[in-house]
């Protein structure tokens, strides 16, 4: 479904994706992990777009979206979760989602309706807090409120960077559950983490990145089972 | 009865500060910096729609829709010469380039129609609203009107339409405007051209209630559309409006009180002392986290 081809990425001097190839199947979830710093943020805002690719080629249910315009990329059900949620804080809920759906090709008021009954099934609290605006969210719900966001484009890619960051373990396992649940409605995701055990245990796939390059990448299982891996990533003896 | 006159002159100034600084507040929403072309800008739509009807003869509303297309066009220009290859730059760098198009439009703006002052056409100058002993000219009763009507315009889009909640979410966040597929440069031109037009908007009813219009007047209307918005906490909307009015009413009875010199000094007292007081204006929100 995606494939990424010697991806590059630079800020002035500094190389912080160094030529990065790797591939999501359809209804996988695939999982880029690594320690802070190794560039998975800056792989995914520069397929996304949003800065620019020093080289390589992205290619999306086999068109070249490498030049696109962000908003074009999102128009072709691309949707991006990005760290530290970026939910629009002086908008209610309810706008946020509206502002979800902004680029979602089905625009009739019957469908809008359908996918926001969805997000509020899935997540509940969100109906609760509708008219309050998103800055006044707790973490946990404002990382739901991205999420439901993302879903009311009706994607059938996502991209999640870092979903648990920040948030108490509870929340953190509160948020993988939602990510399976969302796997099981039939999209295909991309999860950047940190908490590589966790990601690990819901993916398919994953690839281990460091420095800008990925290093190793094998089955989710495979990668937790190699002992040499699992000391450098998962802080398992 | 006189500072009642004075009152009133006061607050139909001070509804077109309002008009003048909801313009400005919505350009400072949209790029998320303040500008110093804006009043040069809405002297250009001005002078065009004047040129238009007192010298070309055109009917004063085909006159006025003309300009205000003009003025949307140049609000374009100003958006891709000044901010458009700088949006991730030093936010210094628009500042100066505002500054050198506004010396370049007020010139301009000198060169094509001259340097002199116009006399605007005086519209039911002899019309006055009787009620019980006081005597309102009935043109400032139209002047208030018109200001409301556009305020509650613009309210209006930016809280019920698609791309007014678009205008809104990218002044919060333009990276998540971009993610949920917002075409960023597309939106801010337009909230960029529909500030400017509300200035003209605000510019036209200035010139008819002065009955004059002068092309050196740009930095005046900047400082007066600046200090409202500043007073009134600059990224909100009745902020705007409130710090218009206050504006507004105070250098009429400042006038009334003093002389009519002191008229364009308020403005700097207030910016000052909102400054150095209250930064955040009077609605301003800050935002915790
Ligand atoms: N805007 C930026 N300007 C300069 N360097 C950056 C910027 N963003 C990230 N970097 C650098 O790029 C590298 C990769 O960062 P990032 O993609 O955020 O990593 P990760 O998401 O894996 O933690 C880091 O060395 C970081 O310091
Ligand atoms: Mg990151």
């Amino acid at each position: 479904m995606l494939q990424v081809e010697d991806l590059r990425v630079n800020y002035g001097q500094i190389n912080a994706v160094k030529g990065i190839s790797f591939e999501v199947k359809e209804k996988e979830i695939v999982t880029l992990i690594g320690s802070n710093g190794a560039g998975k943020t800056s792989t995914l805002r520069s397929i996304s777009n949003l800065i620019g690719k020093s080289g390589g080629k992205v290619v999306f249910k086999g068109e070249d979206i490498t030049r696109l315009k962000p908003s074009e990329i999102v128009k072709k059900g691309i949707c991006h979760v990005p760290e530290g949620r970026h939910i629009f804080p002086f908008l209610t809920v309810e706008e946020n989602l509206f502002m979800g759906s902004y680029a979602n090709k089905n625009p009739e008021k019957s469908n809008y309706k359908k996918n926001l009954e969805e997000v509020y099934f899935l997540f509940p609290v969100l109906k609760e807090r509708r008219k309050q605006m998103g800055g006044t969210l707790s973490g946990g719900e404002q990382q739901m409120l991205a999420i439901g966001r993302g879903l009311m484009l009706e994607p059938t890619l996502i991209f999640f960077d870092e979903p648990s960051l920040g948030l108490a373990p509870i929340l953190v396992e509160q948020i993988f559950k939602h990510i399976e649940k969302i796997r099981d409605m039939g999209k295909t995701l991309l999860l950047v983490e940190q908490n590589a055990r966790k990601a690990l245990k819901i993916a398919d796939r994953g690839y281990v990145m460091e420095t800008g390059k990925i290093v190793f990448s094998d089955t989710a299982e495979n990668i937790t089972q190699d002992p040499k891996l699992a000391k450098a990533y998962l802080g398992i003896a | 009865m006189f500072y009642i006159e004075q009152l009133f002159n006061g607050i139909t100034q001070g509804s077109i500060y309002a008009l003048m600084a909801i313009g400005y507040s919505l350009i400072f929403g949209t790029l998320g910096l303040v500008t110093f072309v804006y009043g040069e800008v809405v002297v250009f739509g001005v002078f065009v729609g004047y040129y238009l009807y007192a010298v070309m003869g055109l009917n004063f509303g085909l006159a006025l829709a003309l300009g205000l297309v003009v003025t949307w066009g140049v609000g374009i220009i100003v958006d891709k010469v000044c901010y458009e290859k700088f949006r991730n730059a030093p936010r210094l760098i628009m500042l100066i380039t505002t500054i050198g198009f506004a010396i370049f439009l007020k010139s301009s703006t000198q060169i094509v129609f001259g340097t002199q002052q116009r006399n605007m056409p005086d519209i039911l100058g002899h019309v006055f609203l009787n009620i019980g002993t006081f005597r309102i000219p009935f043109i400032q009763i139209l002047i208030i009107l018109a200001c409301i009507f556009f305020i509650v315009g613009l309210q209006l889009l930016l809280y019920r339409t698609r791309i007014g909640t678009a205008l809104r979410a990218l002044s919060m966040d333009k990276d998540a405007a971009f993610l949920v597929g917002v075409d960023v440069d597309k939106v801010i031109k337009f909230g960029h051209s529909l500030g400017c037009v509300l200035g003209v908007f605000g510019g036209v009813l200035l010139g008819v209630f002065y009955n004059a219009i002068n092309p050196i007047m740009g930095p005046n209307i900047g400082l007066k559309a600046f200090t409202a918005t500043v007073l009134g906490g600059i990224t909100s909307i009745p902020g705007a409006v409130i710090g218009g009015l206050i504006l507004g009413v105070m250098e009429n009875l400042t006038v009334a009180v003093y002389s009519a010199g002191y008229r364009d000094i308020i403005a700097f007292i207030i910016l000052i002392t909102v400054l150095v007081i209250r930064p955040s204006g009077l609605f301003g929100r800050k935002l915790e986290s």
